[in-house]
């Protein structure tokens, strides 16, 4: 978590779809410090989208962000996306949905509460990056 | 009492052979920790190449988003995604860093649901509908 999808009309091409993925994976982080290991995004061509927007995404993320650091994460993204679209803000619509950290588990552990991914990162992300250099070095072998 | 879980994985990522033994994980996880009486249904979603992002790169990543009731014990949330994340593991070979699990309470994880299905065009809503229910019915006649 955070998952965010995005749905529209019509297929977004590919060099668009990496943009606006890097866009909300940056603007995610910037503005609540998350790493950006957390961060997905999916496109949704099958739902298809209304046709008032160009591009909707639904974003799901940890509660406890505050109102200011949404707004202007919300903000961002909707400007981001939007340039990169070379669309109006009006066509992007960005909804915010939240769910407890608790209630999701990353990693095999129990994701941090916001503020808390540094330490979370510290002991079990390190401990992911060195057991995949030994499993690689033990293929390699 | 009638829960559902929606998978959502990589296009070419886990094989179609593997989906029975990962929903008969599922469900056992639920059995386990929500109550015998817990019945299951499995929805899937392919998310095609080129569709799905982790870190702003391509995605390996699975979700899995199981609808628990509301007010679920929080220990015993964390024990069924534990099982869920032993289990898929172990079946696809993916590492835990490539799965996101969620065990969300029914109503909030509906509104997020609600959110995405208002998406659907009318035209494209009898054709989703019939896929989602196709997909429970056969979920639910599973054996496990």
């Amino acid at each position: 978590m955070p998952l965010y999808t995005c749905v529209s009309d019509h297929r977004t091409d590919d060099a668009k779809r990496q943009a606006i993925a890097l866009a909300i994976t940056e603007s995610h982080c910037s503005h609540t410090g998350a790493p950006p290991e957390f961060v997905h995004v999916t496109f949704n061509d099958y739902l298809g989208g209304t046709s008032k927007s160009t591009l909707r995404i639904v974003g799901t993320i940890r509660t406890g962000r505050t109102h200011e650091v949404k707004s202007s994460m919300h903000a961002e993204i909707v400007g981001k996306v939007a340039g990169i679209l070379s669309a109006s803000h009006d066509q992007v619509t960005l909804v915010l949905q939240e769910m407890p950290a608790e209630w999701a588990m990353e990693g095999g552990h129990v994701l941090p509460a916001p503020g808390t991914e540094a330490g979370w990162m510290r002991t079990h992300w390190t401990e992911h990056e060195e057991k995949a250099k030994h499993d690689s070095a033990s293929v390699l072998r | 009492m009638l829960l559902t879980a929606t998978c959502m994985v990589q296009e070419g990522r886990i094989p179609s052979e593997q989906r029975p033994a990962l929903e008969s994980a599922l469900k056992k996880a639920v059995r386990t920790h929500v109550g015998p009486e817990a019945r299951l249904t499995v929805a899937w979603l392919t998310i095609p190449r080129g569709s799905g992002y982790a870190a702003g790169k391509p995605s390996t990543s699975s979700m899995v988003q199981i609808a628990v009731p509301d007010g679920f014990d929080q220990t015993a949330r964390e024990a069924l995604m534990r099982q869920v994340n032993d289990r898929w593991c172990h079946i696809t070979r993916q590492s835990p860093f490539e799965l996101l699990i969620g065990a969300t309470d029914k109503t909030p994880g509906r509104a997020v649901i609600k959110s995405l299905v208002e998406q659907i065009p009318l035209r494209k809503k009898p054709r989703f509908i019939a896929d989602y229910a196709k997909q429970a019915i056969t979920s639910l006649a599973r054996s496990d």
